[in-house]
Parts: structure tokens; C-alpha cells; sequence
């Protein structure tokens, strides 16, 4: 007979509140197998924690149900606490009966009373079947993978290798630099982005620790944290390691055909290329879509003025294999794609741009030397208009949140052009103004008293093309009054939103995203740059809208996670996996197909003498107890430990009858 | 045919590409007949089919699965040989499948055609390795008006027929024994450490083993009605055996038995899959 205690938690007034915790106490005594009771004012304070292992010397106890709140709140620190006892931790159980009791059935305290016991009874029920488990260890791959090489991947590299780790940064561009890269000055300082930049992108070239692999892309990941293996695609950039960096070969190129992404599409670029003159690495790719060579098969013209003999169109795209402990995930964003708003324009009006456009336009290495003309005529503005919230707050967009950084660069876009051309006159429409940040309220206040920059609250309704000018109707809300302005441009403020393939990135991981393709964070609050794939963390722009500060504040915060990390020399696992009983088996192959973190595997095998045959096996430091194969299994030959179908089975049963009546 | 049947069994067995020969003998009276097990060639003579060959001889082969197999099998009956292929059970190249033109079978408690015989698209067999004689498939596809009467009823009507014919059941485990896809080495039905299923005769616990091997066998079953035909108390299971069928038809678009690389509905999630319920 199994000797448990069960220990009943006030946790304040949070469940004494609601359940009486003393007839909850009493309840479980006439519970066979149960030798002592009690409750406690805070079951996980030290007092509280000595009582349970007073009570297991004492009483000789050999299983423990602790009737408090949540386990994923507490069930580590009672493991531990019943581990000091010298009892294995696997024999306790925690039966919630705060989150799934007292906070939501306080309207009944009776009926709420009889729920906690039923749940503690289950509890006890269960662990009665619970059997003692060893702990597992995993060894760690020191190296640190990182996706994405915008700010955000940038800092995470540089930190984790300034460690001492190894590092592998894999961008999917011919450069690194990200966002930021395209971004002439910065709030709320306004320092020069390139200047605060480059001095990173170059670190991270000559950090003998870093890897860096750009023009590539992740296309497979097995594995678990510590061991993760990564199938990463690099794509032929048909320039091999023979390049200087010299641009011969990017100015003879006659083909001109394509846009510039860097320029976003207001310049040409040639088929071969260096998105911008700081690139890092400073090797140019050929864009295979678009190279006369590989289209017509005639041209060659770089590889005839290549000093070096670099230019190879043999070139394959290669995939190569890599083995990494953690895992930095900082792929950045996209802004919104104005052209779904039919008010402005459906993206059709030439002269009404996005707000990466604008930055390009007024940064001096940018198509136009940093002269903000219009696109159409490339002739000077006098009056710009700028508008907020564009595909940022607005349900009927299916945006609704804020994008956090619109209404700072919106405000540093109209005193940067007042900075060039003093004679400029900018008005801005917007919902309301979110400056909260450091210095950040001064600065949009300076650009209204001291710039001169018109604010107009209300939204704008409808913008068309009169002459050459653009008429601009909207709303003052503040005045009440209908405005109509003459532009000679409109710059929008468009929002953030993840990348285009966040969602298949994601995947590959399995980590979880939300509506828009953001990844969730492990816990917004206290887990930030955590997520629910141990070992894999995230930084910047693609968990959602924010500022360089904060984006470098994150990517750190993942170094010293992935530096944490691998500090171990070994990794404690949960030993909560799944087992196959060979010998009911079939090998029928259904749990292999669906468990998602390939942690079977097939075996043939003689499971009696001269029995031989097709069988599944678990890999045990894969595993990760999700139970998909325990449900899949018509042949019932899976179970997952600490939660066998004997434990689930009796839980149920105990659910399912009435409570005792002797109460 | 038989001639021709027996002339083939002896040549694969005589010449080693079979050690086993799975096939169809007269039993006790001539509407009888039971599955012979032949390994000698000479043996052979016994061999028949007519239109008593009710069985679906595809519940032998994961009985004798570690040999080389030769299987006589009605169009029908392929899908089950699939099926079980599908389910890694024994390889393709192991069995070699004799398919037998039918023009139907017919069952022996009412002398009548078997109710999946009717529009049988099948009657000529496909995907054999050895095809004999030849009959016209249905020019009309498989009927579900049946089961599609049967779901209009309300749920307290369905639940008081269902309860009537599980009341019947003597749990005598017949329609799992004949089950093709019915081949766990250890069926939850029987399990004591922990005892899924109470061993307990009622209509309750009766009806709720049904569940559990229908749930079991979705995807899998290719609605062959050996379990409807095997029940000794007339209970119609084929009503639910085809409801499965047509669910899966319906919501998932998967037949069983078609595909052996094919993945079954419940082992796999897309996002464009049918919220509904299958049961
Ligand atoms: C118009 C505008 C002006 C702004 N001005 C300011 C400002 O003045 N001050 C300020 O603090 N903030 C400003 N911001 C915000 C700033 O741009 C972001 O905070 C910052 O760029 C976020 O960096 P990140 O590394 O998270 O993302 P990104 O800069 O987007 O970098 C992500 C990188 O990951 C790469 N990548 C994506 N997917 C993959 C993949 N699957 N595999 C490999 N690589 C991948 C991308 O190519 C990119 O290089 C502005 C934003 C906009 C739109
Ligand atoms: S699902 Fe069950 S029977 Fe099939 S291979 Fe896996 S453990 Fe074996
Ligand atoms: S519990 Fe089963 S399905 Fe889940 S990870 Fe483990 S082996 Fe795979
Ligand atoms: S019809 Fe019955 S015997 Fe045939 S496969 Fe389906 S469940 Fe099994
Ligand atoms: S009912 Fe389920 S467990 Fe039993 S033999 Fe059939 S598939 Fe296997
Ligand atoms: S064959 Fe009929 S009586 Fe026997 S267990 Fe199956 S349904 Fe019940």
C-alpha cells in the first residue's frame, strides 16, 4: 500500500478565499492510501516546504499530492522540495486547485469545495501509479546559430561570440545590415544610421569567431536544444572567394533590368550586384532570374573584367549540415503594403511613397543623392504630407495594433527635411501621438514648436491628383473642421508586420506565431526573448513592432541566454517521454509519421527469441513528451512516462465517480 | 476458373515464389466454403472459387506474413491487401495477389447478394499481379443512401437503435477476430494493466468497444463486411463501417486501400481540414 501525504495550500486568500481548504484537508485522510493531511497558509514558502519533508520522515511517506496552484508555477519547486526529503521527484503531484478551482468558481464556494477535492482526489489517484524516474542529462553543441543578420542578429553574433562561443550567421541577402542599413538618421538622436551601423557590420567580418553566411537560407532543423542539426541552403552567388570587392564587374554589367530592393524600387540595380556600397561581405551575387547570361546564355562581360578571375557561373546552390546547442531567431520585418488602401491611392499615385521610401530619397548615398524629389517628375517639394497609421491600427486592415515606431519616424522625417530644405512645409495626420520613451516626447515636441511641423488630428479620406499637385482631403478633429492640403508628396507611415515566410521559418522550428506571423514569446512578461522551444530565443522586429534601442536591448538579452546556457557542461532533461512496449507493437509506422520531432525510429528486431520483427523505438534524448504517438496508437503499445495510461486511466475513473460520502 | 486457379498456385509454388498459397475449398455443404492453406504443390486440387467465397482471405497474411505469400483475392478484397501494406505490415513484393473476376458473393443466411456487391466497381479486379477470368464492373458508383437515411434520424433515435443492437452483443470479439486491420498483438479490448475497457456485458460498455474499434480502425477499414457478416447476433455493422467510409470520402477525401504510400486522415493536420466531427 502506498504511503502518500497530501498537502492543501491557502495560497493566501487566493484558494482559502473560495474553497475550505481544511474540509479539502480532512477529505483526502479517508482516501485509502493516504496517511497524513494537512493545510498551510503558503504551501512553497520555506515553512510550508519543511513541513512536507518533516511529514515524509516522520510518516514515512513514499508519494506526495500537493493541492495548490498550477503546476508549470510550482511543480519545480516541489520536486526539489520532495528530492531534499530523499524521495525520488517524480512521485509528487500537484492538483490545481487555484486556476482551475478558486479563481474560476468563486460564485460557489460550495460547489468550488467539492470540485478541489474531486481534483485532489484525481491527484492522488494518479500518483498512486506514479513510478520514480532518473533524471537524463544531454550533452551541448557549443556553437550558436543566428537567423537573420538585421541590428538585431548583429548584436546577438557579436555578443555571444565576444563570449567566446562560435557563432554562425546565416542572412538571406547578399548583406547584413537589415532594416537598418536602408535608414538615413535615427530617433531620437538623430546620428547617422550607416555611421552607428557599419562599424558592427564590420566587427562581425573580422570576428575570428563569427561565421558569417550570407545569400542563405535555413531549410531543415531535427533536434532538440543542445543538439539541434540545421540544414542550411546557401545559394549560389556565382562570385567565389577569388573577389576583391573591387565593382568592376558591377559597373561594366550592361544589364540594368531590375529594381533595386535596397533603393526599395526607386532605382535600377544590375543583374550583378552589392546591395549598397557598405556591404558586408562586399562580394557581389548574380541575380540568375535576371542575367542575360544565364537567360540567353550569351554576355559574360563580368567575367572578361574580373581582375581576379572570381566570376564562376558553374556555381551550385550547396546545402551544408551544422550542428548547434542554441538557436537566435532575428528575421526583422516588412513594412505594410499600402496598396490595399484605396483612399490613398492603391499604391498607383507615383508621388505618394512609403516611409523606407522617404528615408532612401533623403539619405545622400541613397538613388538620388540624398535630394527628396518626386518621383514622377524628380522635380523638388515645397509642401509634403505625412500620414500615421498607415495598415498600423485599423481593424478594417486586420491591423490593429500600434507599430510603435511610426509616429518617432514620422516626426524625425519631416525635421529631416526641414533640416535640407528650410523652405520645406510639412503637415502631419494622425490618430494620436505614442511617444513614450526616453527623450522621445521632447523630440516630437521639438519638431512641432521648433520645426514648424503642422500635426492634424483626423484621419485622411481621400487623396487625387489635381494638376501636378496632390490634394490631400481629410479630417481636423480637434477643430472640427474639413482640411484640404495641395502636396507635392505624401510620405506614409506604414506599419510593421513580419516577414513574408516568418510562418515557414517558424515551422521549421516549431515555434509558435500569432495571427500576423509574430513569434510568441515564452512569457510576454517574464520570458521575453524566450519561446516554448527550449534552446531557441528570439530578437527584434519578429516578435513585433519596436526600436533599434529595444531591438539591441533583446538581441543582448538572447547572447546571455545562449551564453547561459552554454556555461553547462551537461543539459538536465525532463525524463517525461514516451516508451514503446516492443512487444505489442505492430510496426505499423503511424506514430514515426506523426511525431513532429522525429524521435522515433524504426528497428528491426527480435523481441522474443526467434521473434523477430518491425518495430518502433523512442529516442530518448529527442523526445520531447508531447504524446501525439500515445494517442496515435491503436496497438496501445505507447505510453509517455509521468503520465501512463495506468495513471490517466485511474484519473479518469476517479473523475468519474461521486466523492465519498463519510465527508 | 478453378483449373486455371490451381494451375497457377502449383507453378508459384512449385516454382518457389510462394512458400504459402492462400486460397478458397469446399467446406461442409456446397453453398460452404473456408480458406485452404496450401504449401505442397501437389495439393493444389482443392483450390476453388464460386460465389460463396465470402471471406476476405487478406486476414491471413499478417497471421503468416514473415513467408512469401500467394493470396486468391476478389476485387475487393485488394484493398485490404493495400491497406495492410500501407501499414508496413509485410512488403509488396512478398505477396503476390491472384485477383479472381466476381460477379459477387452472396450471403449464406439470406441467399442474397452482399449489399457492397451491388455497384461494385471492382467485379474486375485491379492492381493484381494475376488476373482471372473477367466480369463487368458497375457502370453506377458505391451507394451511401443507406447510411445518408440513417443520418437524418435525431440523435435520441440513432442512440435508441444503437442501443437496441449493442444490448444484442455477446462480446464474443468475432468481428475484431475477422478484422483484417484488427491485428494488434495485444488488443485493447483484453488489457487488464490498465483495463481500458471494462470486461463487463452491457449495452453501455459493449457500445463504447465499438467506438474504440471504430475510432481504430478509421481510415483503415476498407468497409469489406466481414465483421458485419462474422456477428453471430445479426448486429449491422456495416452501418457504421460504411459510415466511416463515406466520412473519410467526404471530409478527407481518402479512401483506404488505394494508396499504399498514401497517409491516413487521423496521422496527419492540414490546416484545410474538416473541422467536423467523424463519428
Ligand atoms: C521607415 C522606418 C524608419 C525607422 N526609423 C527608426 C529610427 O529612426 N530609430 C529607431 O530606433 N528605429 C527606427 N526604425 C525601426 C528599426 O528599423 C527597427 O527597430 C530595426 O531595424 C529592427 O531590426 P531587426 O534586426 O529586428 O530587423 P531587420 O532590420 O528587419 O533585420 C532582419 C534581417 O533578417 C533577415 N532575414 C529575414 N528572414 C530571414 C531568413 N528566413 N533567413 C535569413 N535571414 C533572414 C533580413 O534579410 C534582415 O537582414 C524605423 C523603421 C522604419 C520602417
Ligand atoms: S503506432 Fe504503435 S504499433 Fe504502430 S509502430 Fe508505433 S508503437 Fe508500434
Ligand atoms: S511523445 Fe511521442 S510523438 Fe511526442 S516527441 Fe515523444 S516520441 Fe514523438
Ligand atoms: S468492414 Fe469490418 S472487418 Fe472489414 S476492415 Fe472494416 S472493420 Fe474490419
Ligand atoms: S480494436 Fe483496436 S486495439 Fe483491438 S485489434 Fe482492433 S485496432 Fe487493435
Ligand atoms: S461479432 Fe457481434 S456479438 Fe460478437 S463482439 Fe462483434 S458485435 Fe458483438
Amino acid at each position: 500500500m502506498a504511503r502518500i501525504g497530501v498537502f492543501v495550500c491557502h495560497c493566501g486568500t487566493n484558494i482559502a478565499g473560495v474553497v475550505d481548504v481544511t474540509r479539502v484537508a480532512k477529505y483526502a485522510e479517508t482516501l485509502p492510501g493516504v496517511r497524513i493531511s494537512v493545510d498551510y497558509k503558503y504551501m512553497c514558502s520555506d515553512p510550508g516546504q519543511n513541513t512536507i519533508i518533516d511529514a515524509v520522515k516522520k510518516y514515512n511517506l513514499d508519494r506526495i499530492v500537493v493541492a495548490a496552484c498550477s503546476p508549470r508555477m510550482h511543480e519545480g519547486t516541489f520536486r526539489k522540495t520532495i528530492e531534499r526529503a530523499g524521495l525520488n521527484p517524480y512521485l509528487m503531484e500537484m492538483a490545481n486547485i487555484r486556476e482551475h478551482v478558486s479563481w474560476v468558481h468563486s460564485d460557489d464556494k460550495e460547489l468550488a469545495t467539492q470540485k478541489a477535492m474531486k481534483v485532489m482526489e484525481m491527484a492522488v489517484a494518479k500518483v498512486r501509479r506514479s513510478e520514480a524516474l532518473s533524471k537524463m542529462f544531454a550533452s551541448i553543441e557549443k556553437r550558436a546559430l543566428v537567423i537573420g543578420g538585421g541590428i538585431a542578429g548583429i548584436q546577438a553574433a557579436l555578443d555571444i561570440a565576444g563570449a567566446g562561443y562560435k557563432v554562425v550567421l546565416v542572412e538571406k541577402e547578399p548583406s547584413i545590415g537589415g532594416r537598418m542599413a536602408q535608414l538615413d538618421k535615427t530617433f531620437p538622436t538623430l546620428d547617422c544610421s550607416a555611421c552607428i551601423l557599419t562599424p558592427k557590420m564590420v566587427a562581425v567580418s573580422q570576428d575570428p569567431n563569427i561565421t558569417l553566411m550570407t545569400y542563405a537560407e535555413v531549410v531543415e532543423v531535427c533536434g532538440y536544444v543542445g543538439q539541434f542539426d540545421v540544414k542550411i541552403k546557401q545559394k549560389a552567388k556565382s562570385v567565389n572567394s577569388k573577389c576583391i570587392g573591387c565593382g568592376v564587374c558591377v559597373t561594366k554589367c550592361p544589364n540594368r533590368k531590375s529594381l533595386s530592393e535596397f533603393n526599395e524600387k526607386l532605382a535600377p540595380r544590375k543583374a550583378i550586384y552589392t546591395p549598397f556600397p557598405q556591404a558586408v561581405p562586399n562580394v557581389p551575387v548574380i541575380d540568375r532570374e535576371t542575367c542575360t547570361f544565364f537567360k540567353t546564355g550569351k554576355c559574360k562581360i563580368c567575367e572578361k573584367v574580373c581582375p581576379t578571375g572570381a566570376i564562376e557561373y558553374t556555381q551550385q546552390d550547396e546545402i551544408i549540415k551544422e550542428k548547434f546547442g542554441a538557436v537566435v531567431v532575428a528575421t526583422g520585418f516588412n513594412i505594410y503594403d499600402h496598396s490595399n488602401y484605396g483612399e490613398y491611392g492603391y499604391g498607383e499615385i507615383k508621388d505618394v511613397i512609403s516611409s523606407l521610401q522617404f528615408e532612401r530619397l533623403i539619405n545622400s548615398s541613397g538613388p538620388t543623392d540624398g535630394h527628396v524629389v518626386r518621383p514622377s517628375d524628380h522635380k523638388e517639394v515645397k509642401n509634403v504630407v505625412f500620414i500615421q497609421c498607415v495598415g498600423s491600427r485599423d481593424e478594417s486592415k486586420h491591423r490593429p495594433y500600434c507599430s510603435r515606431v511610426c509616429c518617432m519616424y514620422t516626426a524625425k522625417q519631416a525635421m529631416l527635411l526641414k533640416d535640407h530644405y528650410p523652405e520645406t512645409q510639412s503637415y502631419v495626420f494622425y490618430i494620436d501621438i505614442r511617444s513614450a520613451g526616453k527623450n522621445y516626447e521632447e523630440f516630437v515636441q521639438k519638431a512641432q514648436n521648433d520645426y514648424g511641423v503642422v500635426y492634424l488630428r483626423g484621419r485622411v479620406s481621400k487623396i487625387y491628383e489635381r494638376g501636378d499637385k496632390l490634394i490631400v482631403k481629410g479630417a481636423d478633429t480637434l477643430s472640427g473642421a474639413q482640411v484640404e492640403v495641395e502636396a507635392d508628396m505624401v510620405v506614409l507611415a506604414n506599419g510593421l508586420e513580419p516577414k513574408a515566410n516568418a510562418k515557414e521559418l517558424a515551422q521549421l522550428f516549431h515555434m509558435s506565431y500569432d495571427q500576423y506571423g509574430f513569434y510568441n514569446e515564452l512569457h510576454p512578461k517574464l520570458a521575453p526573448v524566450e519561446t516554448a522551444i527550449s534552446g531557441v530565443f528570439v530578437a527584434g522586429c519578429c516578435i513585433s513592432p519596436k526600436d533599434i534601442p529595444d531591438t539591441v536591448a533583446q538581441a543582448s538579452a538572447t547572447a546571455a541566454k545562449v551564453c547561459a546556457l552554454f556555461s553547462k557542461e551537461k543539459l538536465e532533461v525532463e525524463p517525461l517521454i514516451a516508451n514503446v512496449n516492443q512487444l505489442t507493437c505492430s510496426g505499423c509506422e503511424t506514430c514515426y509519421n506523426v511525431c513532429p520531432y522525429s524521435a522515433i525510429e524504426m528497428e528491426d528486431k527480435e523481441v522474443r527469441r526467434g521473434d523477430m520483427r518491425h518495430v518502433a523505438k523512442v529516442l530518448e534524448s529527442v523526445c520531447k513528451g508531447c504524446g501525439a504517438c500515445v494517442g496515435s496508437c491503436y496497438c496501445k503499445a505507447v505510453d509517455l512516462k509521468g503520465f501512463s495510461d495506468r495513471q490517466v486511466m485511474n484519473q479518469i475513473e476517479t473523475a468519474t465517480t461521486e466523492l465519498s460520502t463519510n465527508d | 476458373m478453378d483449373k486455371e486457379l490451381q494451375e497457377l498456385i502449383k507453378k508459384l509454388l512449385t516454382e518457389k515464389k510462394a512458400e504459402w498459397a492462400i486460397g478458397y475449398e469446399k467446406a461442409y455443404d456446397e453453398f460452404s466454403t473456408r480458406p485452404a492453406f496450401i504449401i505442397d504443390p501437389a495439393d493444389t486440387a482443392r483450390l476453388i472459387f464460386n460465389k460463396y467465397c465470402i471471406n476476405n482471405l487478406g486476414l491471413y497474411l499478417t497471421k503468416l506474413k514473415k513467408n512469401k505469400l500467394a493470396v486468391v483475392c476478389k476485387g475487393c478484397d485488394i484493398a485490404t491487401v493495400f491497406e495492410l501494406i500501407r501499414e508496413k505490415q509485410f512488403k509488396r513484393e512478398n505477396v503476390a495477389i491472384i485477383g479472381v473476376a466476381c460477379e459477387g458473393v452472396l450471403d449464406k443466411r439470406t441467399n442474397k447478394l452482399l449489399e457492397k456487391c451491388e455497384n461494385c466497381q471492382v467485379k474486375q479486379p485491379k492492381g493484381a499481379d494475376f488476373t482471372l477470368g473477367n466480369a463487368k464492373n458497375s457502370e453506377k458508383p458505391k451507394s451511401y443512401a443507406d447510411v445518408v437515411e440513417f443520418e437524418k434520424k435525431s440523435s435520441k433515435e440513432k442512440l435508441e437503435f444503437w442501443n437496441r443492437q449493442f444490448e444484442k452483443c455477446i462480446r464474443c470479439y468475432a468481428c475484431r477476430n475477422v478484422c483484417p486491420v484488427c491485428y494488434c498483438p495485444d488488443c485493447f479490448a483484453l488489457r487488464s494493466m490498465p483495463e481500458y475497457l471494462s470486461k463487463h456485458v452491457d449495452a453501455d460498455k459493449n457500445k463504447l468497444f465499438h467506438m474504440i474499434r471504430m475510432q481504430h480502425v478509421f481510415g483503415r477499414c476498407t468497409d469489406c463486411k466481414a465483421c458485419d457478416t462474422a456477428c453471430p447476433v445479426n448486429i449491422p455493422l456495416s452501418m457504421l463501417t460504411k459510415k466511416l467510409a463515406k466520412d473519410a470520402k467526404e471530409l478527407f477525401n481518402y479512401e483506404s486501400g488505394a494508396d499504399t504510400d498514401a497517409r491516413p486522415p487521423l496521422s496527419t493536420y492540414d490546416e484545410g481540414d474538416s473541422e467536423s466531427d467523424i463519428m
